[in-house]
């Protein structure tokens, strides 16, 4: 082709792209000063079913008395508490920073599905997000003046972050939660915070049933949850042991000593479960876990392999009956945190079309035979 | 009209080139969203509709491959005229002149659909559209040599953005991909077939033959880019399938892009605004191809200008999209362009080869004298 229809159109282009760069002035631009960016929304539900949206920006003002800027707003939708936000600030209220978004327990019984599927719709907003119940209002928690926390959203986040990562928690993201949420095989779960005096803590698990919220557990049920779903690590593990068990002699005959407090950091589990019959649905749930000794409450003679052993047959124990325990609470509340529903959907062709209520009619029934396996491979650098 | 073409040896490409211009052809917007339409069909055995999808290019490669190797330099349009006469030959090629605009035009609208949702909602389809038209046809006017290097440099640049899947599999929940086969054989072809869209592209290779300077090595590059994209498409698809439960993943428009939300680097908050304007990269070679493959038409078949008639095209396929401005129009049109592009570019390099086949016979028993029929073309 001709050089000079090249330069024709080179010239056609030059100008262009002069106007665009022009024109890229009248889009509208986003000045950093003059945003707020939400760091934590939080959401609860009023008696006449209203939603009061909280949500919390951190302040850039270097004048300003307090790290915060908090603002709430009462509407049946979580975007129209954005616009009342919007209307309180002198900043344009944006959602891409958002890092954790948190429910009251009432608004979450009723169902956070629409709520949470919001947030999932905006692309502006990451889909690592944290979800979390709290105890109360969250407009009570927002608002109240912590003094050590500074900016209350980063913190939040940081709280939920280092417990996740230090497996403390099942890990709670926006994604996880929707992924559950549109499996027909699995329920949701996020952390369940409260406020103590002046600090904000994890309480525990919070459960549901489809989006439900059905009830929390504390932390050390919610080990068996992150043992059975999570292939990695599921923390430590804390157990009193009868002496008698340990082959320690009580000091005075005919009495027994106090239990022996165990604790255990799992270095490695791994959970395989497997469908050993179908009618009755029974599982068989096998976990190897490899652990090592963080704190005995009266020093054993572990040097001796046989109390080494007898040490592990009673961990062994101890978390079968636990996590048998835990099992049946889950299936009294009809929730199914462990994903046993996507593993009967796995094993067996032809149950994709499974529901969810169908699923949760055979859960109540199913049976479970536990086998888990302990290994006490490391006890510190004492013997 | 000649039916071959003996370009001059300055403008002809290296053969390698070939696998780039296929690979680069068949990625782009649709790998953005495909694994949804597929899982529709098949569920969770979706990679293995992905997988016959593959398999099904490879073919169709094959044929096309076998379809030019019967001309010592033709294009598709030379071949039309040789095979179905004048007439009939001129209406196939202009059908397939009409075919490669509308991909073009589809392929932008999608990546403009795309910008809208992710990144400016509030940018009108015109001022990405003219951006992006006139870099595609500055390229275009520099050759098919510039547009292949041109393709080469988007391969290269963009192909490190599938090693982010590794982010993913911290969230992989691998039992979501049992039990294997669970879709019948209907369900995974049907898939399979969707697929096919997403796959299209190397039907390019008929218009670029004659440009391929040693025609002998042509089908095993064109090969090997198709190998390379399947199994991108392959593993993406298998990713997707562990990342997302079955009902998120029917829901999300472009799953890819929404894997890539969980990646998080301390210095980049937010990879996949990274990943959309990087993708510009992909899709404008597409447009290039399509878009000099549609002028290059016009011009073998009328002998019109081929600088000209870019320009018409050009400002065809920007008066095009405009009237594809919600979601649901661009979706209906790329709906029906995955229908169309299902015939135009799967089915009929089987039609056209039993054609040339046919005619070759035809010839032979024609000609007493077994004058080669590839030397009477030329």
């Amino acid at each position: 082709m001709p050089r000079s229809g090249n330069k024709r159109l080179l010239r056609a282009g030059a100008v262009l792209l002069l106007c665009s760069v022009l024109l890229s002035g009248c889009i509208r631009t986003q000045i950093f000063d003059e945003l707020g960016m939400i760091t934590v929304a939080g959401y609860d539900l009023l008696k006449d079913g209203n939603i009061r949206g909280t949500v919390v920006m951190p302040s850039i003002n270097p004048e300003a008395e307090e790290k915060v800027q908090v603002m709430s707003g009462i509407s049946l939708t979580s975007k129209g508490i954005r616009d009342k936000a919007n209307l309180q600030s002198d900043k344009e209220v944006l959602g891409g920073q958002l890092r954790v978004a948190m429910y009251s327990e009432e608004l979450a019984r009723k169902g956070i599905g629409s709520i949470v599927d919001t947030l999932y719709r905006d692309p502006s907003i990451g889909s690592r997000v944290y979800l979390s119940v709290i105890e109360g209002q969250t407009y009570d928690l927002l608002t109240y003046k912590f003094k050590e926390e500074g900016n209350i959203g980063i913190y939040l986040y940081q709280l939920i972050r280092h417990n996740v990562e230090d497996d403390k928690i099942p890990s709670p993201t926006l994604h996880e939660f929707y992924r559950s949420y549109f499996s027909e095989g699995i329920d949701p779960y996020v952390p369940f915070l409260e406020r103590k005096g002046d600090e904000v803590r994890i309480k525990g698990v919070a459960l549901f049933h489809k989006d439900k919220y059905v009830g929390w557990i504390p932390p050390k049920e919610a080990f068996h949850i992150k043992l059975v779903h999570d292939a990695y690590r599921a923390g430590t593990y804390e157990t009193s042991v009868d002496p008698e068990r340990m082959g320690v002699k009580p000091k005075k005959k005919n009495t027994t000593g106090p239990d022996i407090q165990m604790v255990f950091d799992t270095l490695s589990s791994k959970a395989h479960v497997d469908i050993v019959s179908t009618n009755p649905l029974t599982y068989k749930v096998d976990v190897k876990v490899r652990t090592r000794i963080l704190e005995m409450s009266i020093p054993l003679k572990i040097e001796q392999p046989e109390v080494l052993r007898k040490m592990e047959q009673a961990l062994s124990e101890n978390m079968k009956q636990d996590l048998a325990k835990v099992v049946a609470k889950m299936q009294k509340w009809e929730v199914d945190p462990f994903g046993f529903g996507e593993l009967y959907r796995a094993k067996f062709r032809g149950a994709r079309k499974l529901s969810h209520d169908q699923w949760h009619e055979m859960y109540r029934k199913s049976r479970f035979d536990y086998n888990i396996d302990v290994e006490i491979v490391r006890n510190g650098v004492l013997d | 009209m000649k039916i071959n073409v003996q370009p001059k040896p300055t403008t002809t490409i290296a053969p390698y080139m070939t696998g780039f211009v296929v690979m680069s052809t068949q990625i782009r917007v649709g790998i953005l969203g495909y694994q949804r339409v597929v899982a529709a069909e098949s569920g969770h055995d979706a990679w293995i509709s992905v997988a016959i999808a593959g398999l099904l290019s490879h073919l169709t490669i094959w044929i096309i491959c076998r379809t030019l190797r019967h001309y010592p330099s033709a294009d598709l349009f030379g071949i039309h005229r040789d095979v179905y006469g004048k007439i009939i030959g001129n209406l196939f090629s202009l059908l397939y002149i009409l075919y490669f605009i509308a991909m073009a035009m589809v392929i932008l609208r999608g990546y403009i659909e795309v910008v809208q949702s992710w990144i400016f909602p509030g940018i009108p389809i015109w001022i990405l559209g003219s951006i992006l038209l006139f870099l595609a046809m500055y390229t275009v006017l520099g050759g098919i040599r510039v547009i292949t290097g041109y393709a080469i440099i988007s391969v290269f640049i963009t192909i490190w953005l599938f090693f982010d899947l590794y982010f993913t599999l911290e969230y992989a929940r691998w039992h979501y991909l049992l039990p294997v086969m669970e879709a019948d054989f209907k369900q995974l072809l049907k898939g399979a077939l969707i697929m096919a869209f997403t796959s299209v592209g190397y039907e390019v290779l008929y218009s670029i033959y004659p440009y391929v300077g040693d025609k002998t090595r042509l089908h095993r590059h064109a090969q090997w880019g198709a190998f390379i994209t399947n199994f991108i498409y392959v593993v993406l698809m298998i990713i997707s399938l562990i990342f997302f439960s079955e009902g998120q993943l029917i829901r999300t428009i472009w799953p890819t892009l929404q894997i890539k939300t969980v990646v998080y680097f301390p210095f980049l908050e937010r990879f996949e605004y990274l990943a959309i304007s990087l993708w510009m990269l992909i899709i404008l070679p597409n447009v290039m191809l399509y878009m000099w493959s549609a002028s290059r038409g016009c011009k073998r078949m009328f002998g019109w200008n081929q600088k000209r008639v870019l320009y018409i095209i050009g400002a065809v396929i920007f008066i095009a999209m405009q009237f594809f401005v919600s979601r649901h129009a661009a979706n209906y049109i790329i709906d029906r362009m995955s229908y169309v592009s299902l015939y135009m570019a799967v089915i009929y390099p089987y039609v056209l080869l039993l054609g040339v086949l046919i005619k070759r016979r035809w010839n032979r028993r024609e000609d007493s004298s077994c004058r080669d029929p590839e030397i009477s073309g030329s």
